[in-house]
């Protein structure tokens, strides 16, 4: 409400700064032309003092524009964010090769929302104004009637030409969107893996795949710039011929006697005052479109059916069924990525209250992906998934493997994941984990920053910070399942065996259900799960 | 920034940089000639007898004055716009040849970086900015500056250049035309020209912190953007996703506030330019009417000093809103000239050290690997040496985080020996040219990449092989059958990576060891390979590197699992042992202390 309220202002204050400077132009030149009269010097003060106000006015107004003007797109900006962070939580982890990964879907979503700001600030609080401004112009024009109608129109006239005009030329603009993400996206690959590339000498390949990749960024460019300086020249000779066909029609008025030469002096700089306001209007309309033309926003509705089937509510829990008894029941499940292979496929198992089992298969058999369904990230195709044990949201503690750890302290990492648990709480998970020892030896201790997804962690010690929140989290809130996936990973096998019966020591009633590779680990659980 | 200026003005053909003035010039020029016909012809009008071709003359002068003020402004704007992108292109050509180093532990780099370029520590500014920026440029920093940041600078060519040219040569030809026509108003607009110019640079001073702090809140509200919408999984894990939705309304709220009260300043700033241009314009205003009421100024010339006032005003006008976006470009320059000195300085620390005297491998050493040994020097402590002659497979093992991965590295090049000597042959490693080591040294990361290219680019990576040799190395690595299933698809041709076909773990780290193996290297690092891996998968893997390396190569693998252990022909333990690691790698102490000290089967190497 207080946006729209807002929104409203901004747009009152910037027609009523554009007018006033209309208007101090217009009285300046009433003022001089009626001073070539030599009329009373009385006569001219109110033109004087008016000259006076509206400078002062205008000042005024467009400071007061600006301010709620920015203010309304933060507020914007900020409600499309929010929309956005949402979409997010509804749509990953992503299920479907879509042929679109993470990092570029976040980065298209980022351009939109900027867009979207953008869009109001800059594209339609200035075509809205000077579209007034055109409509009371041939308002103001059609009243004096010493014009011919062509002319009175003349104002409404150009701002169509003009916003047409615009339109047309920024159609164009699109393509160059696509090479930019192109040339990003390239970017983003091979930095990715520079390491290979310094190590078998594929520098100067990569190189040249940028290279390559920016110059056509480069023609896409100039090509834009080439359509762009053509609408502009365009648009500034649409404006030139109106005012001098104006010029004529006053010049004839005034022959003929219609109207006098103060009012012709005034109109002429008026005229020419609203339509200098007319060239700004390409560059709102830059604005206005990307936004508009739905490019992006249809694409994340698109994107919304296709991926309707993942999970209709934030929370979702898979489609499960309470049932008496404390337990785990999968049945017949399978999940397709692409609609042609499917991992996991018809699996069927069943998990008492207090049960723990390993889960083993090879190498891209869907043990993640169980994961998931068992969480209800994601709904399998065939099967059913029941049991208590996942029925309302606190109950299953889990981690899984390509968890994003955020640049934080470790302390803070706990607190934001799991702040019903306390430090006692957060070090005896972090000595479950085995990391006890390597926190308390740092100098930091828990403030020991872990750098951008946990950079600054050997790949063992991230995955057993993992586990570490895993089990802080079913210790917080007595969590009856636990899923691990793969915690010992990266460790060798005393730690991980350490490790693995300080876990079924410390959750000796829990169930848990645990992905591994290790036949180690698989020997310490009595019950096997095989996908 | 003068730098940076310089820099863009050798890009510029000569012929451009003429024209770019000429139609600068001749749009000003048009301007006032417009002008003058708009006058003439109004003051025509007050004429008791109008002339028709007088007016007609005065009409086509304005018709055409105006058009080629049109296009010669339009051509202004096309050549700027020119100039911006050839100059954009350039800056990224630039950063392109920047490579940073690989992903290592982040304050180890820094502390290496800080040595490299002779930095004490105190004069890190920030040394927790310091790493952050440091993890930054890991991730996803090329592509944040190539990108970003540079087009960044395309504002300055579209708001600063222009007005600066219009200000040059507008301002003096047309106060020249006012004291011409009317000393008076010429001199009001000298007086008033430069009182906003001082007045913007003196509350420029005071936004120009405000400037900087807005830029550095931007960026940190990207970064806290992004990394919620990173980490949407982990949070959607924990349940955290309502507590989530709320910090991210709060960021939102906080970096509107702080923005406002930033651009507040701004907008002051703006206010009070304006409000002198305005006014000024009134003076004048009044001052001709008073004086053409007076009888002492004709119509006419006061008529066309008031049509000239606006444009004279215009680039004071927008002065502020062009301050602004020079602020914005130093900041991106600065971050670009940052981003520059790090790269430069870490490829000189890691790649180019090994331009070293032996240009070529001496004839003694044999690429294929026969007789090939690698020693392993202890640095200062010197009193170890583990010898690894052709056919050995020997295992790195130790604890999590006791630095298998940082040893492998060291041996491939990606970071700097600091006090390790690596001998081939004889030959020291590090002071081997480049060109020569990445021949010799083949090595697979824990988690290789799959390019957004065809598999045939996957595999040679630049080099030059033919299909025969890529198809061997594939059955090698035991991504036989799975090539011959990409028929379909192209064969070589397939795309992999994003947006292609997707590679499983397993494959992955296959197609990273048939890179590796390609270009028959003697010496084949292996980080973590076998990591998700079935025993039986494991088994057959060793198998067939045991039985590529034959009698010449060395095959060393970093891992814990047992059964590569067990299969290894030598054992290196990586343990914490304090005193040596202070005397070779400083910095790691504090990261990767590990208090247990694991004992394998074999011979316990010394500690590296």
């Amino acid at each position: 409400m207080l946006m729209r309220c807002m929104q409203l202002a901004a747009f009152c204050l910037s027609l009523l700064s554009s007018l006033s400077s209309i208007a101090l132009l217009g009285l300046s030149a009433y003022l001089i032309a009626a001073a070539s009269l030599q009329p009373e010097l009385y006569t001219l003060a109110l033109p004087i003092t008016g000259v006076r106000a509206f400078g002062i006015l205008r000042a005024l107004l467009r400071y007061g524009e600006r301010y709620t003007g920015h203010a309304a797109a933060f507020a914007l900006s900020a409600r499309v964010s929010r929309r956005l962070f949402i979409y997010l939580l509804r749509l990953l982890p992503l299920s479907h090769s879509s042929g679109e990964n993470q990092g570029s879907l976040l980065h298209r979503l980022n351009r939109a929302a900027e867009e979207w700001r953008s869009f109001y600030l800059r594209g339609v609080t200035p075509m809205l104004v000077s579209l007034m401004l055109a409509m009371l112009a041939a308002a103001v024009l059609c009243g004096m009637g010493s014009l011919s109608p062509l002319c009175s129109w003349l104002p409404a006239w150009c701002w169509l030409a003009v916003a047409g005009t615009a339109w047309l030329g920024e159609r164009k603009q699109l393509a160059l969107t696509a090479e930019y993400s192109a040339y990003r996206h390239r970017l983003l690959d091979l930095q990715s893996g520079r390491e290979e590339l310094f190590t078998t000498g594929g520098r100067a390949w990569a190189e040249a795949q940028l290279d390559g990749a920016a110059h056509s960024l480069w023609l896409a460019g100039r090509r834009q710039g080439r359509c762009r300086s053509l609408t502009e020249l365009a648009i500034r000779l649409m404006l030139v011929l109106p005012f001098c066909l104006l010029m004529a029609e006053l010049w004839e008025s005034c022959s003929l006697g219609r109207m006098s030469f103060v009012e012709a002096a005034v109109l002429a700089v008026s005229v020419q005052a609203i339509l200098g306001e007319f060239a700004g209007l390409a560059e709102a309309v830059r604005h206005v479109l990307p936004a508009l033309s739905g490019a992006n926003s249809s694409q994340i509705s698109e994107n919304n059916s296709q991926f309707e089937k993942n999970s209709s509510q934030i929370w979702a829990e898979s489609s499960i069924m309470n049932s008496n008894k404390v337990c785990l029941k999968a049945d017949r499940i399978s999940f397709s990525y692409d609609g042609v292979h499917r991992v996991p496929d018809s699996v069927s198992f069943e998990l008492m209250a207090g049960e723990k089992a390993a889960v083993l298969g090879d190498s891209g058999s869907g043990k993640t992906t169980l994961f998931y369904l068992l969480l209800g990230l994601w709904q399998p195709d065939r099967g059913t998934l029941q049991g208590s044990l996942l029925a309302e949201g606190g109950t299953v503690s889990a981690i899984t493997q390509n968890v994003y750890v955020f640049d934080t302290t470790i302390g803070e990492l706990f607190r934001r994941l799991c702040p019903e648990g306390s430090e006692a709480v957060v070090w005896q998970s972090l000595e479950l984990a085995c990391l006890g020892d390597f926190v308390r030896s740092c100098p930091d201790g828990l403030g020991y920053r872990l750098g951008q997804d946990g950079c600054r962690l050997s790949g063992g010690q991230r995955q057993r910070l993992l586990v570490a929140l895993a089990a802080a989290r079913a210790l917080s809130t007595g969590s009856r399942l636990l899923l691990l996936d793969e915690p010992t990973c990266g460790l060798d096998r005393r730690t991980g065996e350490r490790l693995l019966a300080g876990l079924l020591a410390a959750f000796a009633g829990r169930a848990m259900l645990v992905i591994t590779h290790d036949e180690y680990v698989a020997e310490m659980f009595k019950k096997k799960i095989h996908l | 920034m003068k730098k940076f200026l310089r820099f863009c003005y050798n890009q510029i053909p000569v012929r451009e940089r003429a024209a770019t003035l000429v139609a600068a010039l001749f749009e000003n020029g048009c301007i006032l000639l417009a002008a003058y016909a708009a006058a003439m012809l109004i003051d025509g009008m007050a004429g008791e007898r109008m002339l028709a071709d007088a007016g007609w003359r005065y009409l086509l002068l304005l018709a055409a004055a105006l058009a080629v003020q049109a296009v010669c402004g339009a051509l202004g704007r096309y050549l700027l716009s020119g100039i911006s992108e050839r100059v954009r292109l350039s800056c990224r050509k630039r950063l392109h040849r920047l490579n940073w180093l690989s992903r290592g532990q982040g304050r180890q780099r820094q502390d290496m970086l800080n040595r490299g370029q002779g930095l004490q520590k105190q004069d890190m500014p920030n040394k927790e900015q310091g790493m952050q920026r440091q993890d930054m440029l890991d991730n996803a920093g090329l592509a944040a500056y190539c990108c970003q940041h540079v087009d960044a600078l395309d504002e300055f060519f579209q708001k600063v250049v222009p007005l600066v040219l219009a200000g040059l040569i507008r301002l003096p030809l047309f106060l020249a035309v006012f004291l011409y026509l009317d000393a008076v108003s010429g001199l009001i607009a000298f007086v008033t020209m430069p009182v906003a110019p001082v007045m913007l640079y003196l509350l420029g001073r005071l936004a120009a912190g405000a400037s900087a702090e807005q830029w550095d809140r931007q960026s940190e509200l990207n970064r806290g953007f992004y990394e919620l919408m990173q980490g949407v999984v982990t949070l959607k894990l924990f349940r955290r996703t309502a507590a989530a939705l709320r910090e991210m309304e709060d960021l939102a709220r906080h970096h509107s506030e702080s923005s406002l009260r930033v651009l507040r300043i701004a907008f002051l700033s703006a206010f009070a330019v304006e409000l002198l241009t305005t006014l000024s314009i009134a003076v004048l205003a009044v001052g001709i009417g008073l004086r053409v009421l007076a009888g002492s100024l004709d119509f006419a010339t006061g008529f066309l000093v008031l049509l000239l006032a606006p444009e004279f005003f215009m680039p004071v006008r927008s002065a502020g809103m062009a301050f602004h976006v020079l602020m914005n470009t130093r900041a991106a320059l600065q971050e670009l000239a940052e981003a520059e000195k790090i790269g430069t300085a870490a490829l000189a620390l890691a790649g180019a050290e090994g331009s070293g005297t032996a240009s070529e491998m001496p004839a003694g050493a044999d690429r294929s690997g026969t007789g090939s040994k690698m020693l392993a020097g202890a640095g200062e402590s010197g009193n170890h040496a583990l010898e690894l002659p052709g056919g050995t497979f020997a295992v790195v093992t130790g604890s999590s985080g006791a630095g298998k991965t940082t040893l492998l590295r060291r041996m491939a090049g990606l970071l700097p020996p600091a006090g390790w000597q690596f001998l081939l042959a004889g030959y020291d490693l590090g002071a081997l040219p480049e060109g020569t080591r990445q021949k010799i040294i083949g090595y697979v990361p824990q988690e290789p990449h799959v390019y957004a290219a065809s598999l045939r680019d996957n595999l040679l990576l630049g080099r030059d092989f033919p299909d025969g040799e890529l198809v061997r190395v594939l059955e090698l690595a035991g991504l036989g059958s799975w090539y011959r299933r990409q028929a379909a698809a192209g064969g070589m041709e397939a795309k992999l990576g994003d947006g292609g076909i997707s590679l499983s773990n397993g494959q992955r780290h296959r197609l990273g060891m048939a890179r590796a193996m390609l270009g028959s290297p003697s010496v084949l690092l292996l980080d973590e390979v076998t990591a998700g891996l079935e025993p039986h998968e494991e088994g057959e893997l060793l198998d067939m590197l045991r039985q590529w390396q034959g009698s010449g190569r060395v095959v060393v693998l970093a891992t814990h699992r047992q059964q590569a252990v067990s299969r290894a022909d030598r054992v290196i333990a990586v343990e914490a042992e304090p005193e040596i690691e202070k005397v070779e790698i400083e910095a790691e102490i504090e990261i990767e202390i590990e208090s247990e000290s694991g004992k394998v089967e074999g011979e316990v190497g010394p500690c590296l």
